[in-house]
């Protein structure tokens, strides 16, 4: 092959002296930190801002004016929006319920998913097929779930009731009685997630050394004091992240409860307001996008605090 | 005179040029999108579909249907930023919201001229397909309640025709009531809508404006403004009608029964009110269910609610020419007849006589055939229309719940001048009140 052959470099490739020119800027911006730190991290940031950060400074800015969809010239209102919310009964029934959905779930949600995942670490091989059983609902899309349950929780034709009428028990009226839904409701987000955090604490387990519980039983430490002097210490840091995350997520609770209670053609339900509807409804329906955005700053600020203090708090422990 | 030849050739152009701008044009390969309100338009959109492509082969148009706020949210999502579908099929309320926000176009010249032809639609129908004096719309379809009733349950109760008056209603609606051996009711009487504030309030004014001959919202005197017409003894004796058929030994419905349509076709409803889509729903999800349609019941007045959906296009839209074309079709009779009788909804149309589906069905004669005697009503299109209706509703299902207002009549009366003010707060935060 002739050597001139060899010379011939693709379009592509960079000759030797840009090679050597970005050589020098990498070495140069591997001396200079922030730079290097800037040409990787810059444009991931630049995109979260794009999608995140922005909205979420303009979101604020609305909620100081009256935007409404349909007449998009914002009229700076003030604090009115927010001196609205602290009128509406709609507002504080859709904040209650969406605390105690939250508070609920959170608690009940976690408690099971630990129980679940210390009983199946201990039954080992077979433990694998429970696990993809109860994964079975977190990977279930929420629409399709929450039909499911929908229709369980039938006055009439429901399995729910049913089963009550077997064991002559009064039927209820699941999704019609305001003081019920809410139950319904925090039934069917505790059967959707229960099998996400349950694996999240099966991996926190499984990286506790076993040498532990054999010093610990040889010390003549009972299954319960193993629990509360090893398990619970070393997953500290994955309970925290559990007990996060399953508070941003169920505090934007929404679509359980838009599908289980909204209102069908010829099928009404009792509305469960929730802060996410709330929002939904006020911007989309009511085409009131200011107040809708007061509304979503609380939810944001309220999300942020509580997190905050977890931090405070359960960081400070961990340490 | 043969130098201006030209001129006139010229002039004569022109003027064909600025006139076919105000028609519809020719479609040729363009490519359009449908969206309408009720999932139950598919039939009639696709029939629509059928007889354009027939007509323009080279044109698509693509049909899309979401129930009633599912559409709110998406047109109030895309339409103010253009993003919507070329064609909406929407109600009169969003109508008249969108058009004073300038969204929507006006009609083409030949578009108005049909909904302005004397005795094509219902007198009101072109001003409610219109936004200060210019027509934005085509009225498509629209209708009001009537009495579904149970024919088998007003046997078995000895009920030889359905009631006429609202007392009559009452009556029928405690004797028609079963209870099992624990006193739990396992049919429905009347069935009350006691969920879905929106649609809730609605039903409820079915019964009140029989008593109070007005409206739920009024026109202020002024153009543009509104008030409620709630707090009234009218209004409190059609609260107290209803909560007596709720608790008591008259208790007729319960929440813990399947209700509207869904409970009708199940059996567990033997009277309710309702618009004409029921009737194809309940031969389809009730096969065996044994019913009948009557005109809706009367007390001092006789006033039959109806509403009107338009189908209008976005000013936004690249191809309203195209659009509006599209509207046209889903005028023709074959479309409004698979609409009358795939959907139920009674077609806006009066210059066709329908009479082979009436007679095909003739349980839609209530719907269409309106009596001298029976005045239709239409609500204010207050552009607060759907947070009026719905916080109302909460206010009044609320009231439902609660049995110590039984036989109260004051505590009725404290119930509906609660929701009148909050209705005149809501038309103040809208600009719309006024007296």
């Amino acid at each position: 092959m002739p050597e001139a052959l060899f010379r011939l470099r693709p379009f592509f490739l960079p000759s030797e002296q840009s090679r050597a020119t970005m050589n020098k800027f990498i070495r140069y911006a591997r001396k200079n930190h922030l730079l290097f730190v800037l040409c990787t991290l810059g444009p991931v940031f630049a995109l979260f801002a794009f999608i995140r950060i922005i909205p979420i400074i303009r979101t604020a800015y609305y909620s100081f004016t009256n935007y409404s969809l349909i007449i998009p010239k914002p009229v700076f209102v003030g604090l009115a929006n927010y001196a609205k919310m602290l009128q509406d009964p709609s507002f504080k029934l859709a904040f209650t319920n969406t605390i105690t959905i939250t508070f609920a779930c959170v608690i009940i949600t976690l408690s099971f998913a630990l129980l679940f995942a210390v009983i199946l670490r201990r039954i080992e091989h077979p433990s694998t097929i429970y696990e993809m059983i109860y994964f079975i609902p977190v990977v279930t899309p929420w629409v399709p779930a929450t039909v499911i349950w929908r229709w369980l929780y039938d006055p009439m034709f429901g399995m729910i009731n049913q089963v009550l009428s077997l064991f002559r028990l009064p039927t209820q009226s699941w999704l019609q009685n305001p003081d019920q839904v809410i139950y319904a409701i925090i039934l069917v987000s505790i059967w959707k997630t229960l099998g996400y955090y349950m694996i999240i604490f099966a991996v926190g387990l499984r990286n506790i050394p076993e040498i532990y519980y054999d010093a610990a039983r040889i010390d003549g430490a009972n299954r319960g004091k193993q629990f509360r002097f090893i398990t619970l210490p070393l997953l500290k840091p994955i309970v925290l992240f559990g007990v996060i995350m399953a508070i941003i997520q169920f505090f934007n609770i929404f679509t359980v409860s838009y599908v289980i209670s909204s209102d069908a053609q010829g099928s009404p339900s009792y509305e469960c307001k929730v802060l996410v509807w709330e929002i939904y409804r006020n911007g989309f329906h009511y085409y009131k996008m200011g107040y809708a955005s007061a509304e979503a700053m609380v939810l944001l600020a309220f999300i942020l605090v509580v997190i905050l203090i977890q931090f405070k708090v359960v960081r400070y422990d961990i340490e | 005179m043969k130098k201006l030849f030209p001129v006139f050739v010229f002039l004569a152009l022109l003027t064909a040029m600025l006139f076919a701008g105000g028609q519809t044009e020719k479609v040729g390969k363009a490519k359009i999108t449908v969206w309408g309100c009720f999932t139950e338009l598919q039939a009639p959109l696709d029939k629509a579909i059928e007889i354009f492509v027939q007509e323009n082969p080279e044109a698509q148009v693509e049909a899309l249907v979401f129930d009633l706020r599912d559409f709110e949210a998406k047109v109030a999502a895309t339409a103010p930023v253009g993003q919507a579908a070329d064609l909406l099929a929407m109600d009169s309320a969003l109508t008249a919201r969108y058009a004073k926000a300038g969204i929507l176009s006006n009609a083409p010249a030949d578009v108005e001229k049909l909904v302005k032809t004397p005795g094509r639609y219902l007198p009101i129908a072109p001003g409610k397909a219109s936004h200060q004096g210019k027509v934005v719309g085509l009225p498509f379809f629209g209708g009001g309640p009537a009495l579904f009733y149970n024919k088998d349950y007003l046997t078995e109760a000895g009920l030889s025709k359905p009631p006429a008056t609202v007392d009559e209603l009452y009556n029928y609606a405690v004797k028609l009531t079963k209870k099992d051996a624990t006193g739990t009711l396992t049919r429905a009487g009347y069935s009350i809508r006691l969920t879905g504030p929106a649609g809730g309030s609605q039903k409820w004014a079915f019964i009140t404006n029989q008593m109070l001959g007005g409206d739920f919202i009024e026109f202020g005197k002024t153009p543009g403004t509104f008030y409620a017409n709630l707090d009234n003894e009218e209004s409190a004796r059609a609260l107290q009608w209803h909560i007596k058929l709720l608790h008591g030994k008259d208790k007729s419905d319960d929440w813990a029964l399947p209700h509207d349509a869904a409970g009708f076709a199940a059996g567990a409803v033997a009277m309710f009110m309702r618009e004409s889509w029921v009737i194809p729903q309940t031969k389809a999800d009730g096969p065996n269910i044994n019913f009948d349609v009557a005109y809706q019941p009367r007390d001092k007045y006789w006033r039959i609610y109806d509403w009107l959906v338009n189908t209008c296009v976005p000013e936004s839209g690249k191809q309203k020419n195209v659009a509006w074309a599209f509207a046209k079709v889903m005028q023709k009779e074959e479309v409004m007849e698979v609409l009358y009788k795939d959907s139920g909804w009674i077609p806006s149309r009066r210059d066709i006589s329908f009479s082979n589906v009436v007679s095909a069905e003739p349980r839609f004669k209530p719907f269409i055939e309106i009596p001298k005697d029976a005045q239709i009503y239409f609500e204010a299109d207050a552009s607060s229309y759907s947070e009026l209706w719905a916080k109302v509703g909460e206010v009044i299902q609320e009231a439902f719940r609660d049995a110590s207002l039984l036989n109260n009549l004051n505590g009725s009366r404290a119930v509906v001048k609660n929701a009148n003010e909050l209705a005149n707060q809501i038309l103040k935060d809208s600009g719309e009140y006024g007296k």
